[in-house]
């Protein structure tokens, strides 16, 4: 039984991780570009629902949605529009650029205390079974995750400017030169990373109870991580890869001894370099992205 | 060429007239007490308590008269949160005639500063630093820190949960990324098997902001043995860790120290109860004794709000502890006052009692509030002071 | 002056014209305050990293977002040769009996704690580059952070998440200076050598590079373990300016940050552009601090710098040295 709770731990923080996974995937298949400023994309978004804390539970998970992508697509236009053609490791300088901007922002209007917040005590409840417990909100983390991937899948496979945006992921100029909106297209891609991010925010509130400027950057780099080991360029693989971290944080927390669970994080990180040397193209190898020779 | 000569030789004057001007005092002038702590950055929250409490000492001593007929003055200086910025803000409130300077409440923060302020000649307190180092060991002979170290908050903690509350059995949860908590929950386990107690279970994570505690919370459900859990975590991961554990259905009781203090993160865990801490004394109008209370009362007058932590506190006594050194030197020669101070025994403080010798500028010996949440509202116990305390080690 | 004299110097001009520059700079800050002289040590400390940074990134064009584990690591080590005995007795009193008893004079020590860095570099190096772009920066990350993790519980070599004081300090203006005019003149003589065209040449145009014959593995390889040695140095210096070590507050994570985007503003491809990055980031940093003040609100300074380093990367993507070195004067120019 012990092993199904592991089982459900697993996949609630690994559905987590998918979430954020896939917003920094989204905009590293369309741009090349890791946005190191998502996880403030969540943060804002936080700070957003711990505002509207007051309102009834719909207005306060809305509120931080709608925040999360006006802030994507601000800075978009603002920052990464007029560097769309750089090298990637300029964009990656101005994403933290970006970063730093949002958190300083933040801890100068709302200072650097931890603050407490329960947005939504719906997702508190738990279901007990036998020696089980199942949070609402592991429940609505697997769902949220599986419903936003499918949607985007459709998104990306049915909808014009989703075709589009696949498009102009494989070859820009071939793109454009086919009367591809570019612009229209990254600031779409934009406006549905900071859905993700904003999907992601819920989830986080629920389960920390806590806004503090500094939240979104682990969540960042386990994302990135996630993206890199599931295989960039694909969106079923920052999925996958966000899943795989996930278990495999919960794996090592529940098996290690305790003299080693403190260098846990070392640990993921092992498996991780281990994994890359092994498969540099990650779980899932898009054929576009693998080097001519 | 001569121009430019007649500039630099004017520009070199006015760098030395700036120069002597700050070092001159006419005896009306104010001492300087100067504050070089994190008024930006993720630190402030720590060092924004203390520093106003210092303040409305100096407001009150100023209103008895001053220090041996002078009055006071609080200058400070920006460290960004940024440990190498320390130095640079020592610096700047030395060079603005600081007599005694106050660093961050943490050790491995305050180091630099206090490191600079003490080469200079001055007595320097950190307000709230926990750990042993930050005195004649690790920083200096003019190094005090006006917190109860952090051994005897463990050893308060192992005392009063075997003692007044009959637990036996403990389960440890600790965050290893910090020193506190690690110091905190190593000398908690001595404390605890020494008197008799036995540790059921442990866990640790190693992350300032870890998000998932899961598998935390599944580890502790699955230990039915304990009877309590001890918690060696901060505000900024703490509540997360509590909400996800109560929302797994564990409802054991939670022990945790000062760095939970504060009801401003209670909002993430709504009606918990069952959770027990220590604090210097209730900020929330509640405390036994009055003195707290008053205190609490003239902080929010002078301040707009009342203090976020019992921290500031410590910032508080710790002008009371140099101005009584001082009256009793006779000087504000800093040797004279570090000679008064290592005499001090059981000083009376709104802190608590305050004892210094000439090795330990840290208290040992104190004691702490002991508080309980219940349905989300802090009520106190008793005060409480541990009889023995593991060995410190620097 | 005979032609080939001019030779000479115009071929070193590159670097000459940064060390000279950066001797004015130095010694108009010795006639300032204390903290003038403090704020351009720290500069010339982050300029040494930064040059580190530069030599791998900007001749292989991969990214490095791990290079502070070579600052952790030589800072560590450097406190182990160096720090006085009787300080290491209180800090340290577990530590190898080898290092207890040790108490190296700073040269050295600094530059044998950059050749461990090296030796590091080496070792996750030959893995490690044959991986391509994003990936190996997500290795080097990864590296970066099992370092810093192991090192946060070895307590009784690093004290693990408490501070280390009593390192020695020696780190003045000219200390600086020095240790960032051989910054300079190794990454200068990399660049120009053989091994920096041909990775160069493998950024450029990876396929045709490889069938030139470059072993571009083998190049990139060369380029991490030298930038290794000097970030590492740069590291080693940094501690032993504060006088302290401590990972507190994600304080080398940080780091890692603000070097890439300092290389970034400067310019990636050119030395001048380490340089220029370091410099523009730090005036602007403490102006923005020393304007904070009068105004009173803590916090605009710091978003004043993030606003200054995307539009400079915005309307100068190529950064402000745009990949190019100091223009050579006129007097040194070739007739005819």
């Amino acid at each position: 039984m012990i092993f199904l709770q592991y089982a459900i731990d697993a996949l609630s923080v690994g559905g987590l991780y998918a979430l954020a996974a896939l917003g920094i995937g989204l905009i590293f298949g369309i741009m090349r570009l890791v946005n190191f400023a998502h996880g403030d994309l969540l943060m804002m978004g936080c700070y957003a629902m711990f505002m509207l804390a007051a309102a009834i539970w719909p207005v306060t998970i809305l509120g931080g949605v709608v925040i999360a992508i006006l802030v994507a697509v601000i800075t978009e236009r603002i920052a990464f529009r007029p560097l769309r053609s750089a090298d990637p490791t300029i964009l990656l300088a101005a994403s933290f650029a970006v970063s730093f901007f949002l958190q300083n922002f933040v801890l100068m209007i709302m200072g650097g205390r931890a603050l407490g917040v329960d947005i939504v005590p719906a997702l508190n409840q738990h279901i007990v079974w036998d020696s089980l417990s199942i949070s609402v909100l592991n429940l609505f983390t697997i769902a949220l995750s599986v419903i936003l991937m499918g949607g985007l899948s459709l998104f990306l496979a049915r909808t014009r400017i989703g075709i589009h945006m696949r498009a102009a992921s494989e070859d820009v100029r071939m793109a454009r030169m086919l009367g591809v909106r570019v612009n229209l297209v990254v600031a779409t891609a934009f406006a549905i990373s900071g859905l993700l991010a904003g999907a992601a925010a819920i989830v986080v509130l629920g389960k920390t109870g806590l806004v503090l400027p500094t939240m979104g950057l682990r969540l960042t780099l386990i994302a990135f991580v996630a993206v890199i080991v599931g295989g960039m360029g694909s969106l079923t693989g920052a999925v996958i890869g966000g899943y795989a971290v996930g278990i495999l944080e919960v794996v090592l927390g529940g098996l290690l001894p305790l003299v080693i669970l403190p260098y846990r994080e070392a640990l993921i990180f092992t498996v991780v370099l281990l994994f890359l040397l092994f498969r540099p193209g990650g779980i899932i190898r898009v054929a576009a992205l693998k080097e001519r020779v | 060429m001569k121009l430019l000569m007649s500039l630099m030789i004017g520009f070199t004057l006015a760098l030395c007239a700036a120069g002597f001007s700050s070092k001159a005092q006419a005896n009306d002038d104010p001492i300087v007490i100067g504050a070089a702590i994190a008024l930006s950055g993720f630190v402030a929250p720590y060092d924004d308590g203390p520093l106003k409490g210092l303040q409305l000492a100096v407001a009150d001593i100023n209103a008895k008269g001053g220090v041996l007929g002078r009055q006071l003055s609080v200058v400070t200086a920006d460290t960004k949160s940024d440990p190498a910025q320390g130095t640079n803000a020592a610096i700047e409130v030395l060079e603005q005639g600081a007599e005694m300077v106050m660093v961050t409440c943490d050790f491995d923060f305050g180091a630099a500063a206090a490191l600079q302020a003490t080469a200079a000649g001055k007595v320097t307190f950190s307000s709230c630093a926990g750990d042993p180092k930050f005195g004649v060991q690790g920083i200096g002979p003019l190094a005090y820190t006006m917190s109860l170290g952090t051994p005897a908050q463990a050893a308060t903690l192992a005392e009063w949960a075997y003692k007044e509350k009959g637990w036996r059995k403990v389960y440890v949860q600790m965050n290893s990324m910090v020193e506190y908590f690690k110091s905190l929950c190593s000398n908690f386990k001595i404390r605890w098997e020494e008197l008799g107690g036995e540790i059921v279970g442990e866990d640790v994570y190693n992350f300032t902001e870890v998000k998932s505690f899961e598998g935390q919370a599944t580890r502790m459900k699955q230990n039915t043995e304990k009877d309590f859990v001890f918690m060696c975590a901060a505000t900024f991961d703490g509540p997360s860790l509590i909400k996800q554990v109560r929302n797994a259905g564990e409802n054991t009781p939670i022990l945790a120290s000062e760095s939970m203090d504060g009801n401003f993160w209670l909002e993430a865990v709504p009606n918990l109860s069952e959770f027990y801490l220590s604090v210097y004394g209730s900020m929330f109008g509640n405390d036994p004794n009055p003195q707290i209370n008053d205190y609490v009362a003239k902080y929010t007058e002078m301040h707009g709000q009342a203090p976020f932590t019992a921290h500031s506190m410590t910032g508080y006594s710790l002008m009371e502890a140099w101005a009584l050194a001082a009256e009793r030197a006779g000087s504000f020669d800093s040797d004279a006052i570090r000679q008064e101070l290592d005499k001090f025994v059981n000083e009376d403080l709104l802190v608590g009692p305050t004892s210094y010798t000439p090795e330990l500028h840290i208290n040992l010996y104190r004691g702490m509030q002991i508080m309980e949440v219940q349905n989300g509202k802090h009520a106190p116990i008793t005060r409480y002071t541990a009889e023995k305390v593991p060995p410190i080690t620097f | 002056m005979a032609d080939r004299h001019v030779d000479v110097l115009a071929k070193f001009w590159p670097v000459l014209s940064l060390i000279l520059g950066l001797a004015v700079i130095v010694a108009l800050a010795q006639l300032g305050p204390i903290s003038i002289e403090r704020m351009v040590i720290k500069a010339l400390i982050m300029m040494i990293v930064v040059i580190g940074l530069y030599t791998f990134i900007g001749n292989s064009g991969l990214l490095s977002f791990g290079h502070s584990t070579f600052m952790v690591v030589s800072a560590y080590m450097s406190a182990w040769l160096t720090m006085p005995v009787i300080r290491k007795k209180i800090m340290l009193p577990d530590i190898w009996s080898g290092f207890g008893q040790m108490e190296m004079h700073v040269l050295p020590g600094a530059l044998l704690a950059g050749l461990l860095s090296a030796f590091l570099a080496l070792i996750v190096g030959i893995p490690l580059m044959r991986l391509s772009g994003i990936v190996a920066a997500i290795g080097t990350f990864a590296v970066f952070t099992i370092v810093t993790v192991v090192y946060n519980q070895w307590d009784s070599y690093t004290k693990g998440a408490s501070t280390l004081i009593g390192l020695p300090t020696y780190v003045d203006l000219w200390t600086a200076f020095g240790f960032v005019a051989g910054a300079l003149v190794i990454a200068h003589l990399y660049d120009q050598s053989k091994f920096g065209l041909s990775l160069r040449a493998s950024r450029d145009d990876l396929v045709a590079a490889k069938a030139a014959g470059v072993n571009v593995v083998r190049q990139r390889l060369i380029a991490f373990v030298i930038s290794a040695f000097i970030t590492g140095i740069g590291g080693v210096l940094y501690v032993h300016f504060t006088a302290t070590i401590t990972q507190a507050n994600l304080l080398y994570l940080n780091l890692t940050f603000i070097t890439i985007v300092m290389l970034m503003v400067g310019g990636m491809r050119s030395l001048f552009g380490a340089v220029a990055g370091v410099v523009a980031i730090s005036i602007v940093t403490e102006g923005l601090r020393a304007a904070e003040k009068p105004v009173g609100v803590s916090g605009l300074g710091e978003l004043g710098l993030a606003v200054f380093m995307l539009v400079i990367l915005a309307i100068r993507p190529s950064g402000i040295a745009g990949g190019k070195d100091i223009p050579l004067p006129a007097f040194l120019r070739r007739r005819g």
